[in-house]
């Protein structure tokens, strides 16, 4: 129990991915214009990385590490999740028709959010060690992460909108300066150790 | 109908193979290259944190000392024995710290007067430029020499005893983090030369 | 002469007018990751250039065997394998390099910038131009990473490509090369390009959010 709260914690705010490890920007800078994007973001992103997690761990520690092909672990991830992402796509539509109209739009972007491929690399890094359970839950702790990161930024997006700004700095600059303040507090995070 | 689904699927089939048996042979070229060099930065770091030995045997892991009955500290990953002409000169541990962005790993060279000879940090994620002024030799130097019955602790006064080391200012969580790992390498050293008596 | 002319355009094309980093905005988690020293930019740079120069060619040559449907799937394979043959030739010959870029290496697979170039030029155009572009816009993209790179190195380190500019005498502004100063470099230099390029012309604003950042899949539904 102690190990997963240590996980939950450092990947929340210790490392997190997008603030700390500038993992997944892409969607944190493309889709954080308005709180209710980010939320249906978040979610798909929570969502698909906890899948993924444990089927790239699988992969990994079934298919690959018996037979001495770790060096095919970029490849083989990057289609798992493809694959993965495709395949939640189709599940949802069919079975849970709400869920998928609120996730639906955003779950194609997903593939390509480098959010997800890191977290299944960092997972396999022996250094770190991960259980298969342990996996599962950074993948979904580095998801809630991302959410609180995206969240946290929409609302001063929300709030750049109306503001007086220079021309040069209008869009993408003013967004990447807010997105430095915001980075600032998680860097005092940085310190925490527990034990 | 069957061609639409079919032909796709074998295009993609035989891409795959294709990319795959290029990534091995580019792996049989690249592996063994990547282990000699591998080997050589760890002959090339034994020798410089404890010079002298002309021979350095296998790591030694955790498991193994355990199994062997010594208690090595949680941080301890490997050992190493070096030795001249068969004698054993010293031994050189790996070890692992946690500190304030991730693991530290070092490695610590002690020779059989129980005197530290070099450290090295191999790898580490401290904060550039504060944390990682540990890479300094000014640090660093304080714990070369005798190891001090009490090991080392980290003071942030003036020094008192033997084993106190001057905090790196600014980056207490590392100062501790090393002298924590270095202070457990040499405990065991400690333990091993007791049994060799 | 016209053939010649053309290259040039698409060799040009990518440094200058469509700077993957700074005009077009793509690949910003490499971009703002591994610029904490300008050495470690230009690593990253050329390494990217590799696999986009690879993939290009590779992706043109097969372009018209590959059915519609499993484009997709085939290109990000092409890419995958460009870019693990990459980090395995650098962990056997830049293993300190490959150390410092570490989990950015094997991500440069879903850097936006690789697929997005395989899908708008590679699958439309021949193997030469193809690996003109790829060239074009691996420069570009290294460009980019060199000057946030250097901007980040010398304030936040006081270096610059490892030598010492400080002469110690004060203590350089650690945040700069802490993620705090990755986003805030980034932000002032594109800022910088807007102005410059509005000076020129009123061109379209670069970076605007709607278009671009979106990652890959938006980039194609606006291009």
């Amino acid at each position: 129990m102690k190990e997963l709260f240590v996980i939950l914690i450092g990947a929340m705010f210790i490392e997190n991915f997008v603030l700390s490890k500038f993992l997944g920007i892409c969607p944190f800078l493309g889709v954080s214009q308005k709180t209710s994007t980010a939320l249906g973001m978040s979610g798909a992103v929570v969502f698909v990385m906890t899948l993924s997690s444990a089927a790239t761990y699988l992969v990994n520690d079934l298919l690959l590490k018996p037979n001495d092909l770790e060096y095919l672990q970029t490849i083989a991830f990057i289609l798992v999740i493809a694959a993965l992402v495709q395949f939640v796509e189709i599940v949802l539509k069919k079975l849970v028709p709400p869920l998928y109209k609120a996730l639906g739009i955003y779950l194609p972007l997903i593939t390509t959010n480098c959010a997800v491929l890191g977290s299944a690399l960092i997972n396999v890094d022996p250094e770190r060690n991960y259980s298969l359970l342990e996996a599962i839950f950074f993948g979904f702790s580095a998801g809630l992460g991302f959410t609180i990161a995206l969240i946290l930024f929409s609302g001063i997006r929300e709030r750049l909108e109306t503001s007086d700004i220079p021309e040069s700095f209008k869009g993408m600059p003013i967004a990447l300066i807010a997105a430095s303040l915001v980075s600032v507090a998680f860097v005092g995070f940085a310190g925490l150790v527990i034990q | 109908m069957l061609k639409e689904i079919v032909k796709p699927a074998i295009t993609l089939f035989l891409i795959c193979a294709i990319i795959t048996g290029a990534l091995a042979v580019v792996n049989g070229i690249t592996k063994p290259i990547i282990e000699e060099s591998q080997k050589a930065a760890l002959q090339e770091s034994l020798s410089v944190v404890l010079p002298g030995a002309d021979e350095y045997s296998e790591a030694v892991d955790r498991e193994a000392l355990i199994s062997q009955g010594y208690e090595p500290g949680e941080r301890v990953r490997n050992l190493y024995t070096a030795s001249v002409g068969g004698d054993t000169f010293g031994y050189v541990v790996e070890v692992a710290s946690r500190g304030y962005g991730g693991n530290i790993v070092m490695l610590v060279g002690i020779d059989s007067s129980l005197s530290i000879t070099g450290t090295a940090i191999m790898s580490h994620n401290e904060t550039p430029g504060l944390g990682s002024k540990a890479d300094d030799d000014e640090y660093m130097k304080q714990y070369l020499g005798e190891i001090p019955e009490t090991l080392y602790r980290v003071v942030k006064t003036e020094k008192s005893q033997d084993g106190d080391i001057e905090v790196l200012s600014g980056a207490t969580v590392t100062s501790r983090a090393i002298s924590n790992a270095i202070s457990e390498a040499a405990q065991l050293v400690r333990n091993l030369m007791k049994e060799g008596e | 002469m016209a053939v010649k002319s053309k290259a040039l355009t698409v060799l040009a094309n990518g440094f200058l007018k469509e700077n993957p980093t700074l005009r077009l905005l793509l690949g910003m988690c490499p971009s703002l990751a591994v610029t904490t020293l300008a050495k470690n930019g230009i690593g990253m740079g050329i390494a990217a250039t590799v696999v986009l120069i690879g993939s290009n060619v590779v992706i043109s040559l097969i372009r018209k065997i590959v059915p519609d449907k499993v484009r997709i799937p085939v290109f990000i394979t092409v890419i995958a394998g460009f870019v693990t043959i990459v980090k395995m030739l650098m962990e056997a010959y830049f293993p300190d390099l490959n150390k410092q870029l570490g989990i950015f290496i094997p991500l440069i697979v879903v850097n936006c910038i690789i697929l997005a170039r395989a899908e708008m030029f590679a699958s439309k155009n021949g193997p030469l131009l193809s690996a003109l572009d790829g060239l074009g816009m691996g420069i570009g993209f290294t460009a980019a990473l060199f000057v946030i790179g250097s901007v980040r190195e010398i304030l936040g380190a006081g270096t610059w490509m490892g030598i010492t500019l400080t002469a110690d005498l004060f203590d350089p502004a650690t945040i700069m090369i802490l993620p705090p100063g990755g986003f805030l470099v980034m932000g002032c230099l594109i800022a910088l390009v807007n102005k410059l390029s509005r000076r020129k012309k009123k061109a379209s604003i670069a970076g605007d959010p709607e278009k671009c950042a979106m990652g890959c899949p938006g980039c194609e539904k606006a291009s």
